[in-house]
C-alpha cells in the first residue's frame, strides 16, 4: 500500500529544496546565478526528495533508476550549467544537449534484456541492427522535442513552459505509478515538484517583463530529460502502453497552439493561460485512461480487495 | 623380445582387473518435473504462495568423490506466478524483481559435502543483481530411476528460506515478509 503521507512530504521538500537556490539568487540580485540557481536547485530539489523516498542509488549502480541518479541527472546538470555558464555562441551548448539526448535512452536501458545477452548468446531482445534503430528514434523524439520547446520558450517569453514540463512530468509520474512501477512514478512525481518549484521561486528573480521568462530557461533541459526519463523506465521497465508514453512525450508541444495566427493576437496573458489550459486536457485524458485501465485490471482479479 | 610382449601383456592384464574409475554422471534439470515454490508472509497474518514456471540448469554428481560434484540452477524471473496476473505484472516491475534488468535468478555450487540421505550444498546465489552465499542439504540423489526407458533421472529436494532485504529488494518490508521460505524439488535427466 503506498505511503501518500510520505510521498506528500517528498514532493514539498523537492519543491522547497529546489526553490531555496533560486530564492537565495534573487535576494542577491544576480540573474546569472538565479539561473545556474535553478538547474542546481531541481537537482537538489529531486536528490533530497529521493532521499525522503528512501531511493537511494545501489552501488554499484546496476538499475534504471541509479543510473538516472548518478549517471544521466548530473550529466544533464553539468551541461545546463555550462550551457549557462557560456550563453554565446549557442551551438556548443545545444552539440552537449545532443549528446545527452543521443546517450539518455542507452544510460538508463544499459545491461538490460533489451541491450544485453543476459539470458546467453543472441539472447538480446533487440537485436543489434533494431537496437540502433529504436535507439536513434528515441533520441530524434527527445531532440526533436526539446528543440521545439526551447523555441516556443524564445517565443513566449515567460514561464509556462517550463510549467507545463511540471505538469507533463507530474502527469507521467501519476502514469507510470498506475502502471505498475511505483518507484519510477516517484521519481517523476518529485521531478515534477523540483521543477515546479524552481519555476514558481524564479517569479522573486528581478527582470523586465519581456525577459522574465530567461530566469527559466534553464529548466528546460533537466525538465525534459525528467519527463523522458519518467515515461522511459514506465515503458520499458513498467507495463506503461507506448500509445501513453508517446502523448505524454508531445503533451509539452500542445502550447504551441498559441502561436497560431488568431491566437497570438490575445494579450500575453491571456496566451499564457491558454497554454496551460491547452495542456492540462490531453494530460487529464491519459492519466483518467490509466486510472480506468488499474481499476478495471484489479477489479478482474481483486474484485472488492486491494491488490 | 619374447620377455617385453609378457610383461606388456601383464600389464594390460593388470589394468583390467583395477575397476576402472568412475566418471561424473552429468544431468539436465528437467524444467517438467522441478518445481521452485516460495510463501510471503502478507500483513502479518497468512501467507500468499508463489512459483517460477521456467526452471533449468545442469548437475554434475560423481559418486566416488562427491566433493567433486556440482549443482547449477537457472531460473526465470518472468516466470513468477502467484495466481493473479496484475501481481505477478508487478513483482516483475523494478519495484520488485526487476525482470527487464536481472532476468534470471542462479545458484552455483561452490563446495558439496555428502551427509545422510544427500549432500550439504554450499555456493552462491544471485538474485536482483546481488550475490549471496547460502547452504542447504539437498535430500535425495541415493537412487537413479530409468524412466522413460532410456533416460536416467535422479531427484533432490530442499528447503531454505532467504531474507530479501539481502538482495536489496525491500520494497513494501513494512507489509510483506522479508524471510521467504523457498521449497525446491527437482528433477534431472541424462
Amino acid at each position: 500500500m503506498p505511503d501518500f503521507g510520505l510521498t506528500g512530504v517528498a514532493v514539498l521538500v523537492a519543491a522547497i529544496a529546489a526553490a531555496l537556490p533560486v530564492l537565495l539568487a534573487a535576494f542577491l540580485r544576480r540573474p546569472l546565478l538565479v539561473r545556474i540557481g535553478c538547474v542546481l536547485g531541481v537537482g537538489a530539489g529531486v536528490y533530497a526528495s529521493c532521499a525522503v523516498l528512501g531511493l537511494r542509488p545501489r552501488w554499484p549502480v546496476l538499475e534504471d533508476r541509479d543510473r538516472f541518479l548518478v549517471v544521466l541527472l548530473p550529466l544533464t546538470l553539468v551541461v545546463e550549467t555550462a550551457a549557462v555558464a557560456v550563453s554565446r555562441p549557442r551551438w556548443p551548448a545545444w552539440l552537449l544537449r545532443l549528446v545527452v539526448a543521443v546517450a539518455a535512452a542507452p544510460i538508463l536501458l544499459h545491461n538490460s534484456v533489451y541491450l544485453a545477452d543476459l539470458s546467453g548468446p543472441h539472447s538480446a531482445e533487440w537485436p543489434p541492427a533494431l537496437a540502433v534503430l529504436i535507439l536513434s528514434l528515441l533520441a530524434t523524439a527527445l531532440a526533436a522535442v526539446w528543440a521545439l520547446l526551447a523555441l516556443l520558450h524564445e517565443r513566449t517569453a515567460d514561464r509556462s513552459v517550463p510549467a507545463v514540463l511540471a505538469l507533463s512530468t507530474a502527469a507521467a509520474g501519476v502514469t507510470v505509478m498506475l502502471s505498475g512501477y511505483f518507484h519510477g512514478g516517484l521519481l517523476g512525481l518529485s521531478l515534477a515538484a523540483a521543477l515546479a518549484g524552481a519555476t514558481l521561486a524564479s517569479f522573486a528573480a528581478p527582470a523586465p517583463p519581456s525577459r522574465r521568462g530567461e530566469a527559466a530557461a534553464p529548466l528546460l533541459g533537466v525538465g525534459m530529460i525528467g519527463l523522458y526519463t519518467a515515461l522511459l523506465l514506465g515503458r520499458f521497465f513498467g507495463s506503461l502502453p507506448t500509445a501513453s508514453a508517446l502523448c505524454l512525450l508531445l503533451a509539452p508541444l500542445s502550447p504551441w497552439v498559441s502561436e497560431a495566427p488568431g491566437v497570438r493576437k490575445l494579450r500575453p496573458g491571456l496566451r499564457a493561460a491558454a497554454r496551460l489550459i491547452v495542456i492540462v486536457v490531453p494530460l487529464i485524458l491519459v492519466v483518467v485512461n490509466a486510472k480506468m485501465r488499474f481499476d478495471a485490471a484489479a477489479a478482474s482479479h481483486y474484485g472488492p480487495f486491494e491488490p | 623380445m619374447l620377455t617385453t610382449i609378457r610383461r606388456l601383456g601383464l600389464a594390460v592384464l593388470v589394468a583390467a582387473a583395477v575397476p576402472a574409475a568412475h566418471a561424473a554422471d552429468t544431468y539436465t534439470v528437467d524444467p517438467v518435473h522441478s518445481s521452485v515454490s516460495f510463501k510471503i508472509s502478507h500483513v502479518g497474518i497468512s501467507y500468499i504462495h508463489g512459483r517460477f514456471d521456467d526452471v533449468g540448469g545442469q548437475f554434475t554428481i560423481d559418486k566416488d568423490d562427491p566433493a567433486k560434484s556440482s549443482f547449477e540452477l537457472s531460473i526465470k524471473v518472468e516466470s513468477v506466478d502467484t495466481n493473479n496476473k496484475l501481481r505477478d505484472e508487478h513483482l516483475r516491475a523494478p519495484d520488485y524483481f526487476n525482470a527487464k534488468q536481472f532476468p534470471t535468478l542462479t545458484f552455483q555450487s561452490k563446495s558439496v559435502k555428502p551427509v545422510a540421505g544427500g549432500y550439504e550444498v554450499s555456493g552462491d546465489l544471485t538474485l536482483h543483481g546481488v550475490t549471496k552465499p547460502v547452504t542447504f542439504t539437498l535430500k535425495g540423489g541415493d537412487k537413479v530411476v530409468e524412466f522413460p526407458k532410456g533416460m536416467h533421472r535422479v531427484g533432490f529436494t530442499t528447503d531454505l528460506v532467504i531474507k530479501r532485504s539481502d538482495f536489496d529488494m525491500k520494497t513494501s518490508l513494512d507489509a510483506l515478509g522479508d524471510e521467504i521460505p523457498i521449497d525446491i524439488g527437482v528433477e534431472a535427466a541424462k
